[in-house]
């Protein structure tokens, strides 16, 4: 599975205004629901911080991957989203998190949310690509940054 | 409770083994061993003090400070000696734990339920059954190199060799807690090359390491498919030997409705397999027979099992039936040196009931009264299952503040029915029972942790 087929390009945000861990999230879930027909700002946002106050999805090195399972939800999307001044987001290292992938799964996914999260979160432990990532200027960068990733493996 | 001294009696493979472990961990350990020569070969070879005589009687017993000891293990080859040593022990000299070494499971009731009147602990270790229980455990596990189960059978342990197209491959040891979040599954051992390691967070899995997992059991499914074994192939089990564990295996295989064959070579014993299973087919003949292998379709067989007495036959059965096409093969061999070259020759999983005895040998020193035998990996590596008790260092506090030494990891809790995944705030309660990965080194430290 490739990280570029399921990435909804309309999703991104390149900077966000918030600098709270709530406001990301929320600000990440109306972007990914006003693209993905079906899915929906509050039940989505619920659904991460279910998810959050179970355990940070922050794992360090300034990377989050918020993640939960929708009902409804015909197949794996995700979105992506930076914050170069850095938010406080509860992550282990408990260092300021720059870099957010968002991923959504339908609720009876058979494991191909793990395998999702398994690649998201290889792809990130790469600082060359964390690197790339927040020295994007522009969408185009950002996306050529995952296509050439998701190429490696 | 501290443990204090030990005292094994019997000097062949399994307490030489125990004997060289426990006294590397620190532990003073004394071994009573019959045969002069061999004890004096031990006294050259072991860090342990010998005694030569016979454990069965109580003179030698004293000779050995029995009075002072903590622990007796009966660990000889015989049944009847372990439980006389065994019974001396538990009943004259109230030594408060003893450990028999026992095949026949007639010999084990009689022992524990004449311990249960008296101020001791006495527990049965038996290989045949350790054996068999292990087999039953890798076939639940496809792609497994090695199977345990703790909790009852609430949590596994398994090892897989991680191929490149894992989706493992590259993962970082933490970013399993954000795939599993709800279970305690995560990485508890690695072996790479010679190294063996019980991972920090940041450790990375690579393509080619043995990863041992803890697997809660509703996500077993889910780590295979990351794993990307290959899919469990269906068919036959094949069962080479009506040795005690390949009958005990046959049986219990046939009450869960698995298909089996076993061979046996020897008549008398292949007719007497036979009348006491009414499903298994018993073939005369021998697994290294590559003709008798054909015929039976060794190509469809799902899991080809050597258990012969004779361990090297296992070994050439075992990759014969690899080669002409058995999905997996397990093979039984005891000797340590062909123990540690078989991973090498694409065996697929071992089972030595030496090591399997130790294991259990040694999860009752660290654990004490817990079901599961521990897991030896590597001689490296341990993974046990304790009871947290009153008073002990685990349950002084948070986890994140107790301080748990680096090299020891609380891998899960199960509280009354429930998993619990523990996390650097929570705290370990009294009468959890906790799984914990542990460097071998380490394991006399861990104690300072387990007991009260």
């Amino acid at each position: 599975m490739k990280i570029t087929d399921i990435l909804v390009e309309d999703a991104i945000i390149l900077d966000v205004e918030s600098d709270t861990k709530s406001g990301v999230l929320e600000e990440m879930a109306a972007a990914l629901a006003a693209s993905v027909p079906g899915l929906e700002t509050d039940r989505l946002l619920k659904v991460l911080s279910e998810r959050e106050s179970l355990q940070s999805t922050g794992i360090g090195e300034g990377v989050a991957i918020p993640h939960g399972k929708m009902a409804g939800l015909d197949s794996l999307v995700a979105s992506f989203a930076r914050s170069r001044a850095g938010i406080d987001f509860e992550a282990i290292d408990q260092q300021p998190t720059h870099l957010f992938f968002l991923l959504v799964v339908p609720e009876h996914s058979a494991g191909q949310h793990l395998k999702a999260l398994a690649r998201i979160s290889r792809f990130l432990r790469d600082p060359e690509f964390r690197g790339c990532l927040m020295e994007a200027d522009d969408l185009t960068s950002i996306l050529t940054a995952i296509q050439q990733e998701d190429g490696k493996f | 409770m501290e443990l204090g001294d030990i005292l094994i009696v019997g000097g062949g493979l399994v307490g030489q083994n125990l004997a060289e472990r426990l006294s590397r961990d620190g532990y003073n350990v004394t071994l009573i061993e019959r045969d002069p020569d061999k004890a004096r070969d031990l006294s050259d070879t072991l860090d342990a003090r010998i005694v030569q005589g016979d454990g069965t009687t109580t003179p030698v017993l004293r000779e050995a400070d029995i009075e002072n000891v903590g622990l007796l293990v009966a660990a000889t080859e015989r049944d009847e000696c372990n439980l006389v040593t065994g019974f001396l022990a538990s009943h004259v000299f109230g030594t408060p734990h003893v450990v028999v070494r026992v095949r026949d499971p007639l010999h084990e009731d009689g022992f524990q339920k004449a311990c249960l009147d008296q101020p001791v602990e006495g527990v049965c270790v038996n290989p045949d059954t350790a054996s068999v229980d292990r087999i039953a455990a890798l076939l639940e596990v496809p792609g497994a190199v090695d199977v345990m189960k703790f909790f009852g059978d609430g949590m596994l342990v398994a090892g897989f060799r991680i191929p490149t197209v894992s989706d493992f491959a590259g993962l970082r040891v933490s970013d399993m807690t954000l795939l599993f979040a709800t279970t305690p599954t995560l990485a508890v051992a690695i072996q790479r090359g010679r190294l063996w390691i019980v991972p920090g967070g940041t450790e990375v899995i690579e393509a080619g390491d043995l990863v041992y997992f803890a697997i809660a059991r509703d996500e077993l499914h889910d780590v295979l498919s990351l794993v990307g074994a290959p899919p469990e192939r269906q068919g036959r089990i094949m069962v080479d030997g009506a040795s005690p564990i390949g009958l005990a295996l046959a049986k219990r295989l046939e009450a869960s409705d698995e298909r089996v064959v076993m061979i046996e070579e020897d008549s008398v014993i292949a007719e007497r397999a036979a009348s006491e299973l009414s499903h298994v087919l018993v073939i005369r003949g021998k697994g290294t027979d590559q003709a008798l292998l054909e015929e039976e379709e060794i190509d469809k067989v799902s899991t080809f099992v050597a258990l012969t007495d004779d361990h090297e036959s296992n070994l050439v059965a075992g990759l014969l039936a690899k080669r002409l096409g058995a999905g997996r093969s397990i093979v039984l061999v005891d000797n340590p040196a062909m123990v540690s070259m078989v991973g090498d020759m694409g065996m697929d999983a071992i089972i030595s009931p030496r090591l399997l005895t130790i294991g259990q040998m040694i999860q009752h020193i660290r654990g004490g009264g817990v079901r599961s035998g521990a897991a030896l990996l590597g001689d490296k590596v341990e993974i046990v299952e304790v009871e947290a008790v009153e008073g002990c260092r685990l349950v002084s506090g948070p986890l994140m503040e107790i301080k748990l030494p680096q090299g020891v990891l609380v891998v899960a809790l199960q509280r009354g029915d429930e998993l619990v995944v523990p996390r650097g705030p929570d705290s370990v309660i009294v009468g959890d029972r906790v799984l914990i990965a542990v460097e071998s080194h380490k394991s006399l430290e861990l104690e300072k942790y387990t007991l009260a």
